[in-house]
């Protein structure tokens, strides 16, 4: 019991050490840290769940097999965010064929269930809004947004996940941000 | 203003390697402008509360599985 409550204060790149030597409570609590952040960064970038949920075991699994590949002096934060970024490549090419369509059905959908409805903001719409607009940003905008507003990553460690310049990931940002505020303005309560 | 203008076409191309040193120094800038902070602490909230997905429980069982199957 006390050896399970010390590894909880273990930072993630030493229980990586430890479950590459085959310690399954490290692993059991990597995943515990991981699992729901990452499962909604792929949710977020794949808009299914059923998607969100293989990529995420499919990146456990990495972890697993190549864990020993992670070197202790990098930040176990970004290398994995690093994976999940990566395996969304392929997938977001894919979806980004058929967004178009997709989005033009589902603004109809929306500006209609916005028209129908009361005065007062619904939360549940605004937040599908904002699905919409993120889904019209490309990859590597829509993981700057993301893991900069959601995931409170530095700047530079984006840069490191998306394996760019600084100065690249600060214009992403800034576009991803006006987009974003130009497609939400009708939310702007200023 | 011109400047900032170019830099921007610039970015709706997609064309950030294009960008100069001086128009990127101009994005970031321009970047914490209160305009575009009002619509990030929107956002921000949007976000958060998206967090509430969770994945399949029974993941969890089968990665450990696997793991143990593994190491």
């Amino acid at each position: 019991m006390k050896e399970g409550f010390d590894k909880l204060k273990l930072a993630d790149e030493k229980l990586v050490v430890l479950l590459n030597d085959g310690d399954e409570e490290a692993f059991e609590i990597l995943y515990d840290r991981y699992a729901k952040p990452v499962f909604n960064f792929f949710y977020m970038k794949l808009n299914s769940k059923e998607k969100a949920e293989d990529f995420l075991q499919n990146l456990f699994v990495k972890l697993i097999e190549k864990g020993s590949q992670f070197d202790e002096q990098e930040v176990f934060r970004i290398w994995f965010y690093t994976l999940a970024h990566n395996q969304c490549k392929n997938e977001y090419r894919t979806l980004s064929r058929s967004r178009v369509e997709y989005t033009n059905v589902e603004d109809n959908r929306l500006v209609n269930n916005w028209e129908s409805s009361s005065e007062r903001i619904d939360s549940s719409i605004f937040s599908e809004h904002l699905t919409l607009a993120l889904n019209k940003l490309n990859d590597d905008q829509k993981s700057s947004f993301l893991l900069r507003f959601k995931y409170n990553f530095s700047m530079k460690e984006i840069s490191e996940v998306l394996e760019c310049s600084e100065g690249t990931t600060k214009s992403r940002l800034f576009y991803a941000l006006r987009q974003l505020a130009k497609e939400l303005k009708e939310f702007n309560p200023y | 203003m011109q400047n900032i203008d170019k830099a921007l076409r610039k970015l709706s191309k997609g064309e950030m390697e294009l960008l100069t040193p001086e128009e990127k120094t101009l994005l970031v800038d321009n970047l914490e402008s209160t305009e575009l902070n009002d619509f990030k602490e929107i956002i921000i909230q949007l976000t958060e509360a998206n967090d509430d997905l969770e994945p399949d429980s029974r993941l969890k069982t089968e990665l450990l599985q696997q793991f143990n199957k593994t190491k």
